[in-house]
């Protein structure tokens, strides 16, 4: 698949890179918990957030929830993670080793949901950031919860707006899988990037590219 | 809150600010160490803001600081990135405390960590790392005990819930504050016993189970029980969705709030028709068994009273001829009880070995039909005799594997049989006048029969002496039957002689011989002599055998006066009757006898004529009692004149003739009749007279005057008329 954003080569490199932020917050959350935490990346994409919508919905009306934080440095933009429908109290309750059904999400485990995104988060931003040696700020992240089209509200984080032109986001979407206390839990990471920021995110990886070699 | 901070330091509105807030605030410099501290950690801490400012967490709190705390100040100081530690992944990052001095608690915290921009660290510069980070703490040890609070509370009435839903029971809760009692909550059993779901009850009123069958007495029960807001339990008739009914146990249980009233109500319903039907079926199933089984009793009772009760032997076998059963009649006719009975074989209680196979299936008997057997007594009494009906019994279509015996007790009538056929033999004796002894002993040979080893006589009276004499002892000895000779009928005499004394039967068990008597008696009950057994014993006879004495004296009674009748007939055909004397028949025949034996032997015979004379006269005078007197009279001296060989007749009114039947000279005949004159002359006593009657005597002899009988009774009547013209009063051969 191409994609209007990145060549093959740049998509590969943030692969690989999401790849390794990943793989550190499962090791961070291995450490926190005492047990082992897997986490996979099958998938990534770039994409449209209305072919995102269309995608997550399936033109069904599903109820997401997630923790969302913003970022800013050499990019800037909004990170999000997805779960459909209860899965995220699921994790939440997978990871404090409770064995209870989902039911009615708690403020503890509202705020326990919120650090389990802000591991991931900024556990890939970091090593993004890092890998490409630039430096990025997060802000605290924030729970959320939305059903259909409003399932991005991050959307409105970063109003993209250039010359009184809405132009369309960059949306990286990676697909991650948890697995820990013999539960399978599959969700997304959403990194809405600005539309200002794509180029210098290009640049980016491009001189981490050449620094390499390739 | 985004900081700005200029150098990591604060002015003066800002930290009060802080100061005021109800949660840590510490602002870290880029090495960690502190530059702010406000009052709520330092009470929080224990550790005041002037120990705590300049050094790093590590130093104020040692190991009691956690890592992932540390971390994250490090990674927002070297890569600006914030962080959340949450209470449940963290619990207590910092060594914090609730309250004051030693009653403190140990505080649950969740902490914000906050990088803070250097001035140098611009959106787009991106080169410089941050100067710091703000760390926010916050107590959340009440939200903490309130969750878990809320979470035990949840788990319990979790647990509660999937009991209800798991319940096998209806359960139905209806709220009690509203007037139509509106269903509030139905569990899954509830819509399993009724086929409503629980969408399609909620809001009415629990009254449509009921259907049209409102007036049931459960119901009114349970109306009752929530009247008085109390618990209820009934067995009511529901219906289902589908219209069917049902028998529900329905238990109904209010719920009171903290101020005891009443909120709710929880109906519990069990579905009891299969138990309902189950135990109607099964009352039903007893009823009938119980029914069957008092008909059956019943039946039962009534066939053994009958069976017990009937004269009829009942004897029940089995194949090998063992006596499973045995009812009164047959414990009655053998003498023994049930209990010795059963278990032996009844062909053990034949007598006739031959018999003892009828009586076995596993011997090829058993077949039904009839049999005639003696049965033995026990004692060595008189067996009886018992007629068999056996009918095999076989149960379903099997073998037969009983065998019912039905006896009758036929002693008595075989006894009656051999009696009457015994009597009838004597009678045909007595009806073909055969000889009196004969008769006589055939009766006794008869009565042997039927008293086995007794020894039968009859005795009769003598007519003269009026002693008993045996006529007939077939089988008495001697001995014996000389002791029974001429007998005195008296009250102290023997057996016989007592019994015709007291003309009653008599049994003497103790005398030696035993003896038994039974008086004959006549038509008018005279007594005519004795029928006499010596039996085998000194014992009483049995009844049967009283019986046989009876009979047989009635037979004896008929059988001499029988004989008595015939020699009296006989008597009055030949003889008259008035004088004792021949008549003219028995004289015809005597002298047809008298010429015949005399022509053989060549010997003479002599006839006499006698006619009365002066006879007509007296009876004239005196009448014909003292003729007849003078007759009789005549006749016994005319009698007392010859031998016993000779024949003296009347054969008319005042006419004699006698027969001498051998005479050795003429002149005897002539002797003879002189004798006869003088006897015939001798006067007779009639009261206070004396009548004298003479004699006019013919005399004729064989062979000299006739050779037959008609010519020597003319010739000698001829002599007589010749002496009446010669002047009477003598005798003269003619």
């Amino acid at each position: 698949m191409t994609d209007p954003f990145f060549t093959d080569v740049q998509r590969d490199a943030l692969t690989e890179m999401m790849n390794l932020g990943v793989g550190r917050a499962a090791s961070a959350f291995s450490k926190l918990v005492g047990d082992e935490v897997l986490l996979s990346v099958p998938e990534i994409c770039l994409t449209t957030v209305a072919d995102a919508v269309a995608q997550f919905t399936g033109g069904e009306s599903r109820a997401f929830a997630g923790v969302m934080e913003s970022f800013d440095g050499f990019i800037d933009g909004t990170a999000a993670l997805l779960f459909p429908g209860e899965r995220s109290l699921e994790l939440v309750r997978a990871v404090i080793g409770e064995d209870m059904p989902a039911d009615e999400i708690s403020d503890l485990e509202e705020e326990t949901l919120a650090e389990i995104g802000n591991i991931i988060l900024n556990n890939c931003l970091a090593t993004v950031a890092n890998s490409l040696r630039k430096r990025i700020h997060t802000s605290l992240p924030e729970t959320y919860r939305a059903t259909g089209d409003a399932m991005f509200p991050f959307l409105d984080a970063a109003p993209q707006v250039d010359a009184g032109t809405p132009v369309t986001p960059m949306l990286l979407l990676v697909q991650i899988d948890f697995s820990l206390r013999e539960r399978d839990i599959g969700g997304f990471l959403a990194f809405l990037i600005d539309l200002k920021s794509t180029e210098a995110f290009r640049s980016a990886i491009d001189e981490y590219l050449a620094e390499l070699g390739v | 809150m985004e900081g700005s901070a200029d150098n990591v330091t604060l002015n003066s509105s800002a930290t009060e600010v802080l100061a005021a807030l109800d949660s840590g605030v510490a602002l870290l410099d880029a090495a960690g160490r502190v530059v702010f501290w406000n009052p709520w950690l330092a009470r929080a801490s224990r550790i005041s803001a002037a120990d705590a400012a300049g050094r790093s967490l590590s130093e104020l709190f040692g190991d009691a600081v956690s890592d992932s705390l540390l971390e994250a100040v490090a990674s927002a100081g070297t890569y600006g990135l914030a962080s959340v530690l949450s209470q449940q992944l963290h619990r207590r990052p910092l060594p914090l405390w609730r309250g004051r001095g030693t009653k403190g608690e140990p505080m649950e915290q969740s902490i914000l960590v906050r990088p803070l921009r250097g001035a140098a660290d611009g959106p787009d510069t991106g080169g410089q790392g941050p100067d710091g980070c703000l760390l926010q703490v916050n107590d959340v040890t009440t939200a903490v005990r309130r969750e878990r609070h809320l979470r035990e509370s949840e788990g319990a009435l979790r647990l509660r819930n999937r009991a209800v839903e798991a319940s096998s029971q209806g359960i139905i809760i209806v709220d009690a504050l509203k007037d139509d009692l509106p269903i509030l909550y139905a569990n899954p059993a509830f819509t399993a016993i009724t086929g409503w779901q629980a969408d399609e009850v909620h809001g009415r009123h629990p009254r449509f189970l009921h259907g049209l069958d409102t007036r049931q007495p459960g119901l009114t029960a349970i109306r009752e029980a929530i009247a008085e807001r109390r618990e209820g339990m009934a067995v009511v008739r529901n219906f289902r969705k589908d219209g069917s009914a049902f028998w529900n146990e329905l238990m109904v249980a209010p719920v009171a709030d903290s101020k005891g009233r009443v909120t709710h109500y929880v109906g519990i319903q069990r579905d009891i028709t299969a138990r309902t039907e189950a135990e109607a079926e099964r009352d039903t199933a007893l009823a009938e068994v119980r029914a069957a089984n008092e008909r059956l009793s019943r039946e039962k009772t009534f066939i053994s009273t009958v069976l017990q009760t009937v004269d009829a032997l009942v004897v029940v076998l089995d194949r090998r001829g063992v006596i499973v059963s045995i009812n009164r009649a047959g414990q009655l006719i053998t003498g023994r009880t049930e209990e010795s009975l059963i278990g032996s074989r009844l062909g053990d209680l034949v007598p006739d070995p031959k018999a003892g196979p009828f009586f076995r299936m596993d011997q090829g008997g058993g077949t039904a039909g009839t049999i005639t057997t003696q049965v033995s007594v026990p004692g060595g009494g008189e067996p009886r005799w018992v007629r068999w009906s056996l009918t095999p019994l076989s149960e379903a279509h099997g073998p037969a594997s009983f065998l019912i015996c039905t006896g009758v007790d036929v002693t008595e009538r075989r006894r009656a049989e051999s009696l009457l056929k015994a009597e009838r033999e004597i009678l045909e004796l007595v009806a073909r006048a055969e000889s009196h002894e004969i008769t006589l002993e055939k009766l006794c040979l008869s009565i042997e029969v039927q008293m086995p080893g007794c020894r039968a006589a009859v005795l009769l009276l003598n007519g003269t002496d009026q002693r008993l004499c045996p006529v007939a002892a077939p089988h008495i000895p001697a001995e014996q039957r000389t002791a029974m000779t001429g007998l005195q009928v008296a009250a102290g005499g023997n057996c016989c002689a007592r019994a015709a004394f007291l003309v009653q039967p008599v049994y003497l068990t103790q005398a030696n011989p035993p003896c038994w008597s039974t008086p004959v008696l006549s038509s008018s009950s005279s007594v005519l002599g004795t029928v006499t057994i010596l039996p085998a014993e000194g014992r009483e006879p049995e009844p049967h055998e009283k019986e046989v004495l009876e009979r047989a004296a009635r037979l004896v009674a008929i059988a001499v006066e029988r004989h008595r009748a015939e020699e009296r007939v006989r008597y009055l055909a030949l003889y008259d009757p008035l004088t004792g004397l021949a008549n003219r028949t028995l004289l015809s025949d005597r002298l047809d006898s008298a010429i015949a034996h005399a022509r053989r032997h060549h010997v003479s015979s002599a006839l006499l004529f006698i006619d009365l004379d002066g006879f007509k006269a007296i009876n004239d005078t005196h009448g014909h009692n003292a003729g007849d007197e003078v007759l009789a009279t005549i006749g016994r001296r005319i009698s007392g004149c010859i031998r016993d060989c000779d024949t003296a007749a009347r054969i008319g009114g005042d006419e004699f003739v006698v027969l001498l039947s051998e005479i050795a000279y003429p002149g005897d005949a002539q002797q003879v009749a002189n004798k006869v004159l003088e006897a015939v002359g001798q006067g007779v006593a009639w009261g206070e007279h004396d009548l004298c009657v003479g004699a006019s005597i013919g005399i004729a002899l064989y062979p000299d005057d006739a050779t037959t009988a008609d010519a020597l009774l003319t010739r000698a009547d001829d002599a007589m008329y010749a002496v009446k013209q010669g002047g009477k009063g003598a005798a003269r051969r003619g």
